[in-house]
C-alpha cells in the first residue's frame, strides 16, 4: 500500500552506535517499549528507523485478521478471531512485523478508527473502520517530529498504550480492539519538548549529535551521495550487512528466553532507581528488559553489570527530573556511577554474587551508601530513602549556583507587598479555539449556522439513514442510488484549533545600580522554569536586558530549553539605565510575535529598580519611561513590574511604572526561587 | 532584479500596469538584472534538486516570486504519466504513486507519458491543512456517497517547485506539515476518513522578509541553500531595471522574444549540466576540506556538508567542468551553510562574515 521508494540501507549509516543500538534491541525484544531518538537536525534520525523497518522479524499472524491478531495467544486476540477459534485453528500466515508511520497531520478518526462510510450508506448499519491503531497492533508505531503532535491525539496515544487495548466510542459505534505496539518517535529538542507523561512512555531515549570525527563526517557524505547516485546498487552493496543483522536479531530472540535474572541483578536495578530518585517502577521493569536483551544480543545468557550500566543509562535519562542546566553527559556520568555503586553494594551484602559482576569503582563515596537500599529487589522501605530526600530541597547545579527542586504539588502562596491595579478585562484574547477558517481541524460539532462544514463527520451522521432516506423519501424525485441525501441535522461543524501561546518577555535592568548578577540568576532561573512547561501551553520566552546606552535581546522569543541554555550562558550586567529603550525593545519583540499570530497573549515582565538615567529622546530619562510605559499598556500588552530596589531606599518609581503600564507589582524579595516562574504562570493563568 | 513600483518610492510615477509575471509570457529569467546570487542558487536547485530547494531572504517587492517563476518557464518540460494527480515520471518506476503502480495488482503495462510543464505551485499563508495535504472529494463523497481523495497542493507540486511567500510568517501548523513531508519526500494522508501515501517531491523555494521574525530553525535546515536579496546600488543597473521593467510591462511578448536567445542559450546549459552532472567528480581530499569546514563552523548536523557537496558538484556542472574544485566549494559556501549556524544573540560579527573567514583560513583565499 505503500509508495515503493528505497530505503537507507540501516548498516550504513556511519557512527551513532547508540541509536542503532536501542533500535536494535527493540527489534529483537518489543516489550523495551519503543525508543525516542532526540538530536539536532541532520543527523539520521529519521533514516535510521526507517531503515530499521528492512531488519524486523516476520510475525505469525491470524489470515484477514485486521489486528493482526496472534494465533497462539487467545489473551491478546480480537473479539472476531476469538469467537471464530471456537470452530477450530484459525489460518495463518507469516508477514513482517509492520511499521506504521503516523504524520503529524493525522486526525483523531483516521487513529483510532471511524464508521465504515461506504457500507453504512449502502446497508444501512454501522460497522467500525479499523484506523491506525488497529494496523500497529504487534508492530512499531513511528512518529517523525513526535513533539509536535497536537495534545489531543496525544491523548488519544497515551490511552492506547497504557492499556493495550483501543477503545473507540464515537459515531454510534462501540469497538474495543488489541491495539499493543512500540512507539518510535523522533524530535529536535529545539521546537520544543514533549509532555512527560509520553516521554515516560517511551522505554528508552538516546539523545544524538553530529558526528566529530572528520573520517565519519567524510564518510557520512560519500555514502549519501553513493545512495542518491544509485539506490538500487548501494542497497546491493550492503545487502548482506543488512542481512547479517536480521539474522542476529533473530539469534537474539531465540537466545533472550535462556537469559535469566538474577536477584542481585533486581537489586541493583532498584537501588539505582531509588539512588536517581526516579518516579514510578516503568523504569526499573524497562532497564531489566533491557539488559537482558543487551546480554541476549551479545550472545550471553547472564546479565552483567555493563549490560544494567547501558541499560539505564538509555532508560534513565528521559525520567528523572532534569534540573535547568543538567546536561546530558552529566547524566549519564552520574547514573554510570550510580550503578556501579549498587552493584558494589549489592556484592558485598550478598555472599555469592560478588564474584560475577566485575566493577571498577573508587571508595570515596560513603555518603550515598546510607541512601542505598537493602537488597530486597521490590519493596523499598521508606526509611532507607530518608537520608537522600533530606537533600532533595536544594541541589547544586554544575553552574555551582543553587537551585531549588520545584515541587509541583506545594502551592505557596504569594504574600508580597501586591499593588492590585484593576485589570482591564482580561481572559478575552487567549482562546484555542479558533472561529477563523485555519488552524487544524481536530473535531466536529452541532452548531445552529454551520459556516465551516466538517463534511467527512456530517457524511459519517448520515450514512446510516441513507437507505431509510431513499426508501420513505422519494418525494424529492429519484435521486441516483448512491446520491447522500442530507439534511440540515446531519450537519457538523469543524472544531478548529490554533496553538495559541503566550508570548512572555523578560525586560531586565543590567545596570550596576543594584545587585545585578542576582537579578540576572533570579531571571535566568525564571525563564528556565517556564520553558520546562512550554509544552503545554506553547508559550514562548524571551529575554531582553538593558544596560550602558542600549537594549539588546538576549533571547527571541522561543520555546527551546536547549536554545534557551546556549543563549543565557552569559548576561552582561554594568552601565547605566536606559530603562524606556529596554521597554521598548521589548515591546517590539511581543509585537512581532503578535504579528505573526494575533492569537499570541503578550506579556511582558519587568524587573527592575526603576530609576531610568538615560533617555532615547529630549525628556528627561524618568518621564520618558513613563510615557513608554502607559504607551505598552494602551497597546495591549500585558506587564508585571518587579522591583529590584532595597526597600530602605524605595521611592517607589518602580511601582509608578507598574501604575503607567496597568500591570501587576512585586518586589524581588517576595520572588525568590521559583516564585518569580509561578507569579508569571499565574499571571498568564489569568489572562487565558 | 526587478523591482516593483511600490519598492521604489522615487518611482511611483511609473504607471503601474498589472504585473502578469505568471501566464503566458514571464518575465525572461535572463532578463533579471543583478542578484546574482539568487540566480546561482536557484539554477543550481534546478541541475540537482536534490540540493533541496532555497531560501530568499529579502524585502518584499523585489520581485522574488517573478523570478521563481521566471525559473519555472526556463526549464525543459517533464513527461509525466498521463492523467496522474501526482505529476509521476514514467521511467522513474522508484517515485510512482499507487495509482501508476498498485501495490496488490500487476504493474501497467506501459505508462503513458505526456509532457507537461514543470508545476509551480503557490503555498499562500492562509491555506487551510486539508488544502495542502488533500481532503475528502467533496463532489464525489455528495453524489455517490464514497470516501475519495482530492489531491491537495503538495500532490501538484510533485516533481515540481513549491512557493511559500514570506514563509517566516507560515502558521506552525502547517510548517509542521511540510517539515514531515519535505523530510520524507512522502505526503502521508491519515485524516478525515482518507488514508492515503503518495510522493511529494519537490524543490522547495521559499522567500521572506528577515525582519518580519525568523524562520523554525528545524524548517531552516529544510532548505538546501540560502540566498539573500540585496538593495542594487549601482545607479547604473538600477536605471537598467526600470527600463526593462518598462519594456516588460508595454509588450511582454515582444519583451520575451527579444530575450529568445539568450534564455534558449542558458536552457541549453541547464540541459548539459544535467546530463553531466553524474558524472562530475568530487576529489575526497575536498571532501574532507569540506567536513573541516562544517566542524569549524560547529554547524549541527550533516546536512551541511552534503549540501556544499551537492551545490558545488552542481556548479562544477553547470559550468561544464568534470571535477569538482576548491574554488566551486569557496562560492557556494556561504549559500549552503549561512543559515545553519548556531545563532548567538552575544556574537556582533555577520555570520556571512564568519564563514569567509573561515573559509580563507581553511581553504586559501
Amino acid at each position: 500500500m505503500s509508495v515503493k521508494r528505497p530505503v537507507y540501507p540501516f548498516s550504513a549509516i556511519v557512527g551513532q552506535e547508540r541509536l542503532k543500538l536501542a533500535l536494535l534491541l527493540n527489534a529483537v525484544n518489543p516489550r523495551i517499549g519503543g525508543v525516542l531518538i532526540r538530536g539536532e537536525k541532520g543527523t539520521a534520525k529519521s533514516t535510521a528507523v526507517r531503515a530499521l523497518t528492512r531488519l524486523l522479524p516476520q510475525i505469525t499472524v491470524v489470515v484477514n485478521c485486521p489486528y493482526s491478531c496472534p494465533p497462539e495467544h487467545p489473551a491478546g486476540m480480537c473479539a472476531t478471531c476469538l469467537s471464530q477459534r471456537e470452530g477450530g485453528p484459525l489460518p495463518t500466515t507469516l508477514r513482517p512485523t509492520r511499521l506504521v508511520e503516523l504524520p503529524v497531520s493525522a486526525s483523531e478518526d483516521r487513529v483510532v478508527g471511524s464508521l465504515d462510510l461506504e457500507h453504512a450508506i449502502t446497508e444501512g448499519e454501522r460497522r467500525f473502520e479499523p484506523g491506525l491503531l488497529a494496523q500497529v497492533n504487534r508492530g512499531l508505531l513511528y512518529v517523525d517530529e513526535v513533539n509536535l503532535l497536537d495534545d489531543h491525539l496525544v491523548d488519544v496515544l497515551l490511552d492506547a498504550v497504557a492499556m493495550g487495548v483501543n477503545t473507540v466510542e464515537r459515531e454510534g459505534i462501540s469497538v474495543s480492539h488489541p491495539a499493543r505496539f512500540i512507539l518510535v518517535g523522533t524530535m529536535n529538542p529545539e521546537e520544543g519538548e514533549l509532555r512527560p507523561q509520553l516521554l515516560d512512555r517511551f522505554g528508552l531515549a538516546v539523545d544524538i549529535s553530529g558526528l566529530t570525527n572528520m573520517a565519519d563526517r567524510m564518510a557520512v557524505i560519500q555514502r549519501r551521495l553513493a545512495y542518491e547516485e544509485n539506490p538500487a546498487a548501494f542497497a546491493e552493496h550492503w545487502y548482506a550487512a543488512d542481512q547479517q543483522l536480521a539474522e542476529r536479531i533473530l539469534a537474539a530472540q531465540q537466545l533472550l528466553r535462556q537469559v535469566q535474572l538474577q536477584t542481585e541483578d533486581m537489586a541493583i536495578v532498584a537501588g539505582l532507581a531509588l539512588e536517581m530518585k526516579v518516579d514510578g517502577h516503568r523504569a526499573d521493569l524497562t532497564i531489566l528488559e533491557t539488559a537482558r536483551t543487551h546480554a541476549a544480543w551479545l550472545g550471553r545468557t547472564f546479565i552483567t553489570t555493563d549490560d544494567i550500566r547501558l541499560a539505564a543509562q538509555l532508560a534513565l535519562p528521559h525520567r528523572m527530573r532534569r534540573q535547568p542546566f543538567a546536561e546530558v553527559q552529566v547524566d549519564e556520568n552520574k547514573i554510570g556511577e550510580a550503578v556501579e555503586r549498587s552493584a558494589k553494594l549489592v556484592s558485598e551484602t550478598s555472599p555469592n554474587g560478588g564474584e560475577q559482576k566485575k566493577n571498577h569503582l573508587s571508595d570515596n563515596t560513603p555518603d550515598t551508601a546510607e541512601a542505598m537500599p537493602s537488597p530486597q529487589p521490590s519493596t523499598p522501605t521508606p526509611s532507607s530513602t530518608s537520608a537522600s530526600a533530606s537533600s532533595t530541597g536544594a541541589q547544586r547545579t554544575p553552574d555551582g549556583q543553587i537551585q531549588h527542586a520545584a515541587d509541583p504539588f506545594q502551592t505557596h502562596r504569594i504574600e508580597g507587598q501586591r499593588d492590585q491595579q484593576k485589570r482591564r478585562a482580561g481572559g478575552r484574547r487567549s482562546r484555542t479555539r479558533t472561529t477563523r477558517k485555519s488552524g487544524r481541524y481536530v473535531g466536529n460539532e452541532t452548531v445552529v449556522r454551520v459556516t465551516d462544514l466538517a463534511l467527512d463527520a456530517t457524511m459519517r451522521v448520515a450514512a446510516p439513514y441513507q437507505r431509510h432516506r431513499r426508501e420513505h423519501g422519494a418525494a424529492t424525485g429519484a435521486p441516483s442510488a448512491r446520491r447522500m441525501l442530507l439534511q440540515r441535522s446531519d450537519l457538523r461543524q469543524k472544531i478548529r484549533v490554533r496553538r495559541t501561546r503566550n508570548a512572555v518577555c523578560f525586560v531586565v535592568d543590567a545596570s550596576w545600580s543594584m545587585a545585578a548578577e542576582e537579578r540576572m540568576q533570579a531571571t535566568k532561573a525564571a525563564i528556565l522554569a517556564l520553558l520546562r512547561e512550554a509544552y503545554q501551553r506553547r508559550d514562548s520566552v524571551g529575554l531582553v536586558c538593558f544596560q550602558r546606552t542600549y537594549a539588546s535581546v538576549l533571547l527571541p522569543l522561543t520555546n527551546s530549553v536547549e536554545l534557551a541554555q546556549r543563549c543565557l550562558r552569559q548576561m552582561p550586567t554594568g552601565g547605566k539605565t536606559p530603562l524606556a529603550r529596554g521597554m521598548l525593545t521589548g515591546y517590539e519583540m511581543l509585537e512581532r510575535a503578535r504579528r505573526n499570530n494575533p492569537e499570541v497573549i503578550p506579556l511582558m515582565v519587568l524587573i527592575t529598580d526603576g530609576q531610568a538615567n538615560v533617555a532615547m529622546g529630549l525628556l528627561p530619562p524618568q518621564q520618558e519611561a513613563y510615557h513608554i510605559a502607559a504607551y505598552i499598556a494602551a497597546q495591549q500588552v500585558y506587564a508585571i513590574a518587579i522591583d529590584t530596589e532595597q526597600p530602605n531606599f524605595d521611592r517607589g518609581l518602580t511601582r509608578q511604572l507598574a501604575h503607567f503600564l496597568e500591570g501587576e507589582y512585586y518586589h524581588l524579595n517576595d520572588l525568590q526561587d521559583d516564585r518569580l516562574a509561578r507569579v508569571v504562570r499565574s499571571q498568564l493563568q489569568r489572562l487565558r | 532584479m526587478m523591482h516593483t513600483p511600490e519598492a521604489h518610492p522615487a518611482e511611483a510615477d511609473v504607471p503601474s500596469l498589472p504585473v502578469p509575471s505568471s501566464g503566458n509570457h514571464p518575465f525572461p529569467f535572463v532578463a533579471i538584472v543583478g542578484q546574482e546570487e539568487l540566480k546561482l542558487a536557484l539554477l543550481l536547485c534546478v541541475v540537482d534538486p536534490a540540493i533541496g530547494g532555497v531560501m530568499v531572504m529579502g524585502h518584499r517587492g523585489t520581485a522574488k516570486s517573478t523570478a521563481v517563476r521566471a525559473l519555472a518557464a526556463l526549464l525543459p518540460p517533464i513527461k509525466a504519466v498521463a492523467g496522474c494527480p501526482y505529476n509521476c515520471a514514467p521511467e522513474h518506476p522508484a517515485g510512482l504513486c499507487d495509482q501508476c503502480q498498485p501495490s496488490n495488482g500487476p504493474r501497467p503495462k506501459r505508462l503513458h507519458g505526456a509532457t507537461a510543464l514543470v508545476p509551480v505551485v503557490d503555498l499562500p499563508l492562509g491555506a487551510t491543512e486539508d488544502r495542502i495535504c488533500g481532503t475528502l472529494d467533496i463532489e464525489q463523497a455528495l453524489t455517490q456517497g464514497v470516501q475519495a481523495f482530492a489531491p491537495g497542493l503538495l500532490a501538484r507540486a510533485n516533481h515540481g517547485f513549491l512557493y511559500i511567500d514570506e514563509v517566516n510568517l507560515l502558521e506552525d501548523h502547517l510548517v509542521d506539515v511540510l517539515l514531515d513531508v519535505a523530510a520524507s519526500g512522502v505526503n502521508v494522508v491519515e485524516r478525515e476518513g482518507i488514508s492515503i501515501r503518495h510522493p511529494a517531491r519537490f524543490v522547495l523555494v521559499g522567500s521572506g522578509n528577515p525582519e518580519e521574525g525568523d524562520l523554525r530553525p528545524q524548517l531552516l535546515d529544510r532548505f538546501g541553500l540560502h540566498a539573500r536579496i540585496l538593495t542594487i546600488t549601482d545607479v547604473a543597473q538600477r536605471v537598467e531595471i526600470v527600463r526593462r521593467r518598462r519594456a516588460y510591462d508595454a509588450d511582454p511578448a515582444a519583451f520575451g522574444a527579444a530575450w529568445e536567445k539568450p534564455q534558449a542559450k542558458l536552457q541549453r546549459q541547464i540541459k548539459a549540466a544535467r546530463k553531466r552532472l553524474p558524472s562530475v567528480t568530487l576529489p575526497d581530499d575536498l571532501l574532507f576540506q569540506i567536513a573541516e569546514l562544517c566542524v569549524k563552523l560547529e554547524i549541527d548536523g550533516h546536512r551541511g556538508e552534503l549540501t556544499i557537496s551537492r551545490t558545488a558538484t552542481a556548479l562544477a556542472a553547470f559550468e561544464g567542468r568534470d571535477t569538482t574544485s576548491i574554488e566551486d566549494v569557496r562560492r557556494v559556501a556561504i549559500l549552503a551553510l549561512r543559515h545553519r549556524l548556531r545563532k548567538d544573540p552575544l556574537e556582533m560579527q555577520d555570520d556571512d562574515e564568519r564563514i569567509r573567514q573561515v573559509v580563507v583560513e581553511l581553504l586559501g583565499a
